[in-house]
Order: structure tokens, then C-alpha cells, then sequence
């Protein structure tokens, strides 16, 4: 990886006037308008708004998915608006973890096989016992052969943090995860993921709009009319 | 992280998820879809080469070789050489028509046709041998004879055939070859050993010898040999080819190796539109776990390369199972197959595995390049939001390229380029017009009800993808009808040319004083055959100016010059023979002439045109009167030239007439009684190279129905697959449906009545084109006269629409009777 990005500061992650913009037909649609953020490593970070208020794209471009329209943005010390894509990818193969609203597993692969998947991508040693050592954590060691759609909402959604967890992130970016669970299964999850997070000493940005959820985060933010602020 | 960044790992990490992913049902409908392409060409090429081989073997066996130089003057030594050089094995031989005489039992003459072989047994196949006479082998000082001889001149084993001056003894008979040598059919064939020949001093000045120098060997050589000799152009030499032994042979052999052409590339067609729709229903997959696995960190390379691999795998692994398939196929049509042909030759296996393997691979690269294409766009930013997917303009010239080194793989035609441009064009057409199809029917839409409604609106859910699936069942159907129609000429064509009846005895040389005597023994035979008057005569003038042969650009014209041939003499044209166009009567002036289409073209010859022809010295002139065109397959009396008798200036006329003889003693009783009583007149029989012909295409018809059937079966499977693109959209509108509460009759009658419009639809774009084509091949490739057919229309709906309700019922029946928890769970395993 080309390291000529300068470092800006010691905090995970840093927000530096962040703007998105997106241009349709005939308006500009401003969805981040200089969102500020400084996040301390093992802390962890709530984010609250609205629908579409971009949180979702805030997140993305927070990991190094997506290029914000203008301001700076650093992840575990790099300056990711002057890295490529290639670049970025790297980044987040090795310190980056992801959990979905909708899990993202794939449907033609069992639960193991989903967990192996990021490990077999960068070819890391002994990866099917990491994969059923994370299964054990999340509790579905039994179920390792099962495919997504025999599984549960609440067990797709441990599979997915099992996944996430397994390549030993630095820094954890939680899209609505209990979003589409009922509200016993939900507890359940949030219990995990604040568990393994302690374990594993993560980093963890956390969207939601569970306010009880939120509310066991270290930090929680309302992204509201484009900018961050404190709730 | 302790990563072993290697690239050598990626083939067995992609072949891994490939196979998790293939064992879950996951790519199962390319797998079959490019295992029918492989399998489709593995057996079209072993069984389209098989054929092809037997073909040609049956055929240079006819011949005696591969190929047959022949001349009226001795062979320059040249070409004896030139074969020498490439290996060839070579055969001398000299033909010609002499008096045979035998003094025992009885004094009788008879004229033969001797030839005088280097060899005694032909270069390819072996002599028929007759058991009316012990066999021997051909030595010094005997002599091989036609069976029919010995009843012509009543001979027996210890007979002396004096020919010119030399006594042979008989060492066998064999039945005459018609096809080695055309003038066997005019006299009884004797066979000499060359060395004779001089001691026999028969060769003069003035005999009129045919020289043959007959060749075989590899087809590598054989073809350079033919090139050589095509460069060259000597004069004098006809060059003939088992693959062309004569015209009414090369035609059929022409439309089959068309034909195996057109099977082997719809087989391939059809399945990449398999492919080409299965990856669509695929791409969702793939752009999930492509987005996921760059959201992971992968990085674009690593993934494209990974990527890359899992469709090599897919396309090895299915391309092998469809190559082991189709050899299966082959060994178990085998035994069928060598029943159709009397010599069935197995063509090499492993070109026609290898061919099948390649196909299968570059297949799955042509048609589902724009799938992997734009799978390889996905934005990681997937994970979170549907992003657009870009179709881009080079990746379709990219899948084109890819289609065209696929054809030429598959088909060595050098009409390809008119075959892919003609196949690209017919999308794009078929594509607007699928566009148009679906415009109507949204206006359609508003003013339809209740579960037609529903029907249409499921169908205009996804215009672009219904788009898609109607050029592919519509071309599928179109490749289907034009096959049935293509097979259906062929066969039909090739029955007509040869019908039960045809002609298969000649009479020939038929003095005018002899007419009446040779009716006469026809008649007690309750034989009436009509008689033509021709004489010998030479093209030599055109509206005045002289024709010379080496103005002619077509070695038929060329010939036709440099020789004399039979022009009828009559002021009738045969009812066989189609007058294409006629001069009006008020431009009538002089005598006049009929002129065959084919010869007409190649002197450029109009109506009204003067032509001279050399009769015995004496120059005749005729004014065109009319064209005409006649089926030389038929083995009726064709005539290039038709004149008008000249009563001042009567020509020398002898009489010609072709006849059908059912019993072969009949046939064989009149040769001896002309033989007797009209010296020099006498009869042909052609029956056995009619039955050649017969033989040839029978095979050549039986070659054809098993690849249109094949072709067939694999059709199905892609409107199988067709349906399948639409498979998500659908669900999800029955869940609905369900949900709010919609009757199983309802669902069913909806689900339906989508597949019998998609099949409508296809059916309207398919009909019309097949009915545009079939005029085109109609005129331009069989000769024949296009029809408009109502039949096809109606067939094509009926068949349209039941063939898809049929797919749809059976693709879809698990789903239409689900309750929405099973369909929901059915959905989300989708995803």
C-alpha cells in the first residue's frame, strides 16, 4: 500500500467538514453538509437520525466505500480522500469490519462457508478453525452447515457478526444490525455485538435508530439537515 | 494478519467457492446450459465429420480414388510427379470403345468399352466381383469382363476374348464401376492390365482415348494437390473429385455439409442464449457477492482474477461433462449409425473433444461476457443501496468478437461473416421489433381487466429483461422453424430429384432406319419409350462474333466450346423443362433455340440473341427463343440446346430416349436383342449409379433428421432457462398477490396467462422472420420456388404459445400452489 497520505492524527477515525452531494436532474441534494467527527480507538460511536437522512452514506464513506464531495476524512491514520480505491480496500481488508441491516449473506453458501469467505479472500493460514471458532462465539456451532435461509433472522444476523469478527477488525462499522429483528432477538444481538466488541477491543460505529441502543454507546450523534451533532 | 499473498492460491480459492456455490444448485443453469453447447458440438463434430468421411469414402470408393485426372490426350507427366512429391498414391489407366471378338463357342463381336489399368484393384474400394465366372487375379494376358458380356456374347470360362490383335483369357467378372468410368454405361466394360495394351495395337492416330490418372491419400495433400492443379489450370484435364464426382452428387453433398454447418452452429446458438439469459439471472448473485467481497477489501484485480477462475472453472468443468456426454451420445447412436451407412467411419474423438471443450469455454465467455462485465462494476457501495448497473457499449463488441472466434471454431463455412452478420442483425431486429412488441402492449394494458391485467402488468415489470427473453425465445422458435423447413426442403428436394420412377436405361446412337425395329422390341417388352432427335453439334458464334474458350470464365462453358455435344432437335420443349423467359412471337425471325438458365448465364446469352452452332462442318444459325430451366438430377434427356428442325437444310439426327425398365432380365434381354438387330444403337443402364446416388443421400437425409433432432432437444432446455430471468420479479408479484389475498385459480391463471403472451409474442417476431428467411434460402441456396405459408404462421403461435404454457406450467407449478411463507423463504434463498 502506498503510505505517501499523510497522517493527521491519533483518533481512529476523523471527520474533518464533511459534504455529500448528489446531483439529479435538475437540483443538488446536499445529504452531508460538514459533518465533524474525532473517534479514540476501543471507543464506541452511535449514530441517530431519521430515514434518509444519509446515514447510511455517511457510513460508507466513513469505511472508505465512498469519496465524500469535499472535506477530509482519516481511518486508522490514513488520509482516505487521497488513497485509491485500491488502497482503501486494503485498509479495510485488514482492520475493517462490516454488519449489514439485511446481513448480506450469501444465499448459496452455508453458515461456515459465509464465515470463511473473507478469510479464504486473503488467504489467511488455518482459516476454517478461526471460522468455526467464531461460529462457537455466536453461539452456532451447530448450525454450520446451514444454509441462510434455514436459518433465522436472529442466526443470520450472528452468522454476519461472526463474519465480521473473524478477520479481528480495528474498527467495526454496524449498519442498522437489529433493524430487521423483533425486539427479544434484537436485545439478544446488541448483547453480542457490545460482548465480542469488548473482546475483541473494537472500534465500533453503530447507525440505529434504537435509541436504547444507542444509548449504550460511548458517544451517540443525531445526524440531522446534513451535520453531526451531539444528542 | 499472516496472509500468503499468492497468486498461485487463487485457482483453488475459486474453484472452492465455485464449488460450495455449485453444490447449493447455485450456477446450475449455466453448467447446463454450457454443457448442452459442449456436448451439442462434441457430437455434430464427431458425427458431422463421421458422416462427412463415410460420405466421401462411399463416394472415392465409387470414384477408385479421391481424385481423377482426366483427358482426352496423354497425361502430361507432370502431375505424376507432382503426386510423387506429396505421397500420393497413383493409378494410370486409358479408356476407350473397341470391337471384342470371340471365336468359341460361337463367332460374336460386341464393342467394349476397354479400359487398361496400371493396377487391378482401384486406388480406394474394391470391385464388385460376379460369381458367373471364377475369380483370378488380373495377369498378363487376361482380362476382367462386365457380367452382362458374357450373355452379349455368350461366353463361358474357357472363352478367348480376341481384342485387336492380341487373345486374353477370362479371369473374372466384376460389375463396372459407372462413376470411375462414365462411358461404362455405353458398352460392356473390359479390364486389361496395361502392360497388354501395346501388344494389342489397337491405339492409333485416331482412337479417341480417355487418359485417367487416379490419386489418393491424405486429405492434406490431396487438398494441395487440388490447388496446385487449380493454379495451374492445364488444359485438356478435368479434375475430378470425390467430393464432387459429379453435379448431381455435389449439390447433395453441398445442402448436407450446409445443413451439419447450420445444425452445429444453432446447437451452439441456442445454447449461448441459455447463457446469455442464466448469467442475467445470475448477475444479482454475483453483484451481492461482488459488493460484499470489495466491501471486505478485495481489491478489483484480486477479484476480477478470482472472478475470472470461477468461470473457468465452471466453463472446464461443464464443457468436460458435455464433452463425456457427447461421446456417450456418440457410442450409443453408433450402432444406428452404422446401419444407416454401408461404411461408417468414426471421425477422431479427440479433435472432436477438444473442439467441444473449447466451444464450451468460449461459449460461456461470449455470451455471458457482459454479465461478468458488469458484475465486475459493482460499487461495494451495494452493501448499503442498489447502485446502477452500466452496460457498456465496447463489452458488446468484446462478446461479438467472441461469438465470431467461437463460429470459427465450430464451422469452417466461408460464407461465416454473411452467416454472424446476418445473426447480429437479426438481433437488432429482433430486438426493435420485440420493443415495439412491448410499446403496443403496454397501450394495450390500459384498457384490459382483472387477471389479464395483472398478466401484462407482470410482464411489463421488467421491460428491458422481457425484452431480452423475447429475442431469445423468439430466435430459438425462429432457429427451430427455420430447421424444420430447412431439413423438410432438403429432404423433399432430394426425394423429388430422384422419384420412384426415374429413368435408369438410356438408348442412345438410334440410327433413323434403325427407329422402328428398336420400337418394336420395346413394344413387345409393353415398352413405349419417346424418342428425341439430336445431332452433334459445337456452340461456336454469338450474334456473329466467334467464341473462344479461353474467353469462357466457367471450365463448363470452357468444355462446351472445345467439344461437340447433343443438341435436340425439335420444335417442342420437354414438359419437365420451366420456361423462365420466352421471346414475344412478333419477334420471331428464322429458326429458333431453347437455352438451359445455367449455360445461358455462363455465354451470356439473351432472348433474341444469334447463335451459330457446327454441325458436321456446317454452320447452322438459331435465334434465342426462350430459357429454360430443368432439374439435371432428374435423369430425364436434358438438352442445353433445344433447335428447331431446319426443313430445307435437315440435320444428321440419331434418336436418344431414357426410360424406366422395373426388371433388370428385361433390361438385360433388350441390350441383347439391339446388340443384334440394331448394331450400334444401344442401351444404358444407369441403374446402379442411380442407386449410388439414392444411397448417398438417404445417408445424407438420415445425417440431417438426427441433428435436427438433436438440435431440437437442446431448444427446450433454453426455454427452460428463458424463464427463468424473471423468476425473482415473479415470486415477488405472487407473494403479493397472495397476501392480499388472491385465489390459487387466480395465481395460476395469471402465471400463466404471462408465459402463453411471452410465447405469443415470441411466436409473432419468430413466424415473420422465419417466413422471410425461408424465402431467402428458398431462392438464393436450394433453387426452389418461395411460398408464402399460412401453415407456418398458425403452427408458430399455436406452437409458441403451448410450448411456453407447457415450460411455464412445469418450471412453475412448485410455486403456484405455495403459501406465502414458502414463497417468501423461496425469495430470500434467491437473493
Amino acid at each position: 500500500m502506498t503510505t505517501a497520505a499523510a497522517t493527521i492524527s491519533n483518533p481512529i477515525l476523523a471527520l474533518e467538514n464533511i459534504s455529500y452531494r448528489v446531483q439529479s436532474d435538475e437540483q443538488t441534494l446536499d445529504i452531508l453538509n460538514g459533518c465533524n467527527l474525532t473517534l479514540e480507538p476501543e471507543q464506541t460511536l452511535a449514530i441517530v437520525g431519521r430515514s434518509g437522512s444519509g446515514k447510511s452514506t455517511l457510513l460508507s464513506i466513513m469505511a472508505g466505500l465512498e469519496k465524500p464531495s469535499s472535506g477530509n476524512i482519516s481511518l486508522l491514520g490514513h488520509a482516505l480522500n487521497h488513497l485509491n480505491e485500491d488502497q482503501c480496500a486494503q485498509i479495510r481488508a485488514q482492520q475493517v469490519g462490516f454488519v449489514f441491516q439485511n446481513f448480506q449473506l450469501l444465499s448459496s453458501m452455508n453458515a461456515l462457508e459465509n464465515i470463511l469467505m473473507p478469510l479464504e479472500l486473503f488467504q489467511i493460514e488455518d482459516a476454517r478453525d478461526k471460522a468455526l471458532a467464531a461460529l462457537d462465539k455466536v453461539g452456532l456451532s451447530n448450525r454450520a452447515h446451514h444454509l441462510p435461509a434455514q436459518l433465522s433472522g436472529g442466526e443470520q444476523q450472528r452468522v454476519a457478526i461472526a463474519r465480521a469478527f473473524v478477520t479481528t477488525p480495528s474498527i467495526l462499522f454496524a449498519d442498522e444490525p437489529t433493524g430487521n429483528l423483533d425486539e427479544h432477538t434484537a436485545a439478544q444481538i446488541q448483547e453480542l455485538l457490545f460482548e465480542l466488541n469488548q473482546t475483541h477491543q473494537t472500534t465500533l460505529v453503530l447507525v440505529t435508530h434504537d435509541m436504547n441502543y444507542a444509548k449504550q454507546c460511548d458517544q451517540v450523534l443525531q445526524l440531522q439537515h446534513g451535520q453531526l451533532q451531539p444528542w | 494478519m499472516s496472509a500468503k499473498n499468492t497468486l498461485l492460491n487463487e485457482p483453488f480459492i475459486a474453484w472452492r467457492w465455485f464449488y460450495r456455490s455449485f453444490k447449493q444448485g447455485d450456477w446450475l443453469w449455466l453448467f447446463i446450459a454450457i454443457s448442452i453447447a459442449s456436448m451439442s458440438v462434441t457430437t455434430i463434430t464427431h458425427l458431422g465429420e463421421s458422416i462427412k468421411q463415410s460420405m466421401l469414402q462411399k463416394a472415392a470408393n465409387s470414384l477408385g480414388a479421391d481424385l481423377v485426372l482426366r483427358s482426352s490426350r496423354p497425361i502430361d507427366e507432370h502431375w505424376q510427379n507432382q503426386a510423387d512429391k506429396l505421397n500420393l498414391q497413383t493409378q494410370k489407366s486409358l479408356s476407350f470403345v473397341t470391337m471384342a471378338l470371340v471365336e468359341k463357342p460361337q463367332e460374336a463381336f460386341q464393342l467394349v468399352n476397354l479400359t487398361a489399368v496400371e493396377k487391378s484393384q482401384p486406388l480406394r474400394g474394391e470391385r464388385i466381383l460376379n460369381s458367373q465366372l471364377p475369380f483370378k487375379a488380373l495377369t498378363s494376358s487376361t482380362v476382367w469382363i462386365e457380367p452382362k458380356l458374357m450373355q452379349l456374347m455368350n461366353l463361358n470360362g474357357n472363352s478367348q476374348l480376341l481384342l485387336g490383335e492380341k487373345k486374353f483369357a477370362l479371369a473374372g467378372a466384376v460389375e463396372p464401376n459407372s462413376l470411375i468410368n462414365p462411358m461404362a454405361q455405353f458398352a460392356p466394360q473390359v479390364i486389361m492390365p496395361l502392360q497388354d495394351l501395346d501388344s494389342t495395337q489397337l491405339i492409333g492416330p485416331g482412337s479417341r482415348i480417355t487418359y485417367q490418372l487416379s490419386l489418393a491419400g491424405n486429405t492434406q495433400n490431396i487438398q494441395q494437390f487440388v490447388r496446385e492443379f487449380e493454379n495451374a489450370k492445364p488444359e485438356f484435364i478435368d479434375l475430378i473429385s470425390a467430393q464432387a464426382p459429379n453435379e448431381d452428387l455435389q449439390k447433395t453433398l453441398d445442402r448436407a455439409w450446409l445443413f451439419l454447418d447450420l445444425a452445429a452452429l444453432s446447437a451452439v446458438f441456442v445454447a449461448g442464449l441459455s447463457i446469455l439469459i442464466a448469467s442475467r439471472f445470475y448477475l444479482n448473485r454475483w453483484r451481492s457477492s461482488l459488493a460484499l467481497l470489495r466491501a471486505f477489501g478485495g481489491r478489483n484485480k484480486q477479484l476480477r482474477r478470482l472472478f475470472a477462475w470461477q468461470f473457468f472453472w465452471i466453463g472446464f468443468s461443464s464443457s468436460l461433462l458435455g464433452v463425456v456426454l457427447g461421446l456417450c451420445l456418440i457410442l450409443l447412436a453408433s450402432p444406428w449409425l452404422e446401419t444407416l451407412f454401408t461404411l461408417f467411419i468414426h471421425a477422431s474423438y479427440v479433435y472432436a473433444a477438444l473442439i467441444g471443450l473449447v466451444s464450451g469455454i468460449l461459449v460461456l465467455w461470449s455470451f455471458a461476457w457482459q454479465a461478468y462485465q458488469t458484475a465486475m462494476q459493482t460499487s461495494p457501495l451495494q452493501v448499503f443501496k442498489q447502485t446502477s448497473k452500466r452496460q457498456q457499449m465496447r463489452h458488446w463488441v468484446i462478446s461479438f468478437a467472441l461469438v465470431l472466434i467461437l463460429m470459427s471454431v465450430i464451422v469452417q463455412m466461408n460464407f461465416l461473416g454473411w452467416v454472424l452478420s446476418i445473426g447480429a442483425l437479426l438481433s437488432i431486429i429482433f430486438y426493435l421489433c420485440a420493443s415495439a412488441l412491448l410499446w403496443a402492449l403496454q397501450k394495450t394494458h390500459m384498457h384490459t381487466r382483472g387477471w389479464l391485467r395483472l398478466s401484462i402488468a407482470a410482464l411489463l415489470k421488467q421491460p428491458e429483461l422481457i425484452k431480452i427473453q423475447l429475442v431469445s425465445i423468439g430466435l430459438v422458435l425462429f432457429v427451430l422453424i427455420l430447421m424444420t423447413f430447412v431439413r423438410q426442403e432438403l429432404i423433399n428436394n432430394w426425394q423429388s430429384s430422384l422419384p420412384e420412377k426415374t429413368p435408369n436405361t438410356f438408348l442412345v446412337n438410334v440410327q433413323p432406319y434403325q427407329l422402328d425395329t428398336v420400337k418394336n422390341l420395346f413394344a413387345a417388352q409393353q415398352l413405349t419409350p419417346d424418342f428425341v432427335p439430336v445431332a452433334r453439334g459445337r456452340l461456336i458464334a454469338k450474334n456473329g462474333i466467334q467464341l473462344t474458350s479461353e474467353q469462357m470464365p466457367t471450365l463448363r462453358a470452357q468444355r462446351l466450346l472445345q467439344r461437340e455435344a447433343n443438341i435436340a432437335v425439335s420444335s417442342e420443349t420437354p414438359k419437365y423443362n420451366e420456361i423462365i423467359e420466352q421471346l414475344p412471337d412478333s419477334e420471331y425471325s428464322g429458326l429458333g433455340v431453347t437455352v438451359e438458365e445455367s449455360i445461358a448465364e455462363a455465354f451470356d446469352i439473351k432472348l433474341g440473341d444469334r447463335l451459330s452452332f457446327d454441325f458436321a462442318g456446317i454452320e447452322y444459325r438459331y435465334q434465342v427463343r426462350a430459357i429454360r430451366s430443368l432439374n439435371w438430377q432428374s435423369f430425364r434427356l436434358n438438352f442445353f440446346f433445344i433447335v428447331e428442325p431446319n426443313s430445307e437444310k435437315p440435320l444428321a439426327v440419331s434418336y436418344l430416349s431414357s426410360l424406366f425398365i422395373d426388371n433388370k432380365t428385361v433390361r438385360n434381354e433388350l441390350t441383347q436383342q439391339m446388340a443384334q438387330q440394331a448394331s450400334g444403337a444401344l442401351l444404358v443402364d444407369v441403374q446402379q449409379i442411380i442407386e449410388q446416388i439414392r444411397e448417398i443421400m438417404d445417408q445424407a437425409a438420415s445425417g440431417v433428421s438426427a441433428l435436427f433432432f438433436f438440435t431440437l432437444a437442446a431448444s427446450i432446455a433454453v426455454l427452460f432457462s428463458a424463464t427463468l430471468a424473471s423468476q425473482q420479479a415473479r415470486i415477488q408479484t405472487w407473494l403479493l398477490l397472495r397476501t392480499l389475498g388472491a385465489s390459487s385459480r387466480q395465481i395460476r391463471l395469471i402465471g400463466l396467462s404471462e408465459f402463453i403472451l411471452l410465447g405469443l409474442l415470441a411466436a409473432v417476431l419468430a413466424a415473420s422472420f422465419a417466413q422471410a428467411i425461408s424465402v431467402m434460402i428458398s431462392v438464393n441456396i436450394l433453387d426452389a420456388n418461395p411460398k408464402i405459408s399460412p401453415e407456418l404462421w398458425f403452427t408458430t403461435f399455436i406452437a409458441g404459445s403451448l410450448i411456453l404454457l407447457l415450460v411455464g406450467y412445469l418450471s412453475q407449478r412448485p410455486y403456484l400452489n405455495m403459501s406465502v411463507g414458502k414463497l417468501k423463504r423461496n425469495l430470500s434463498s434467491m437473493n
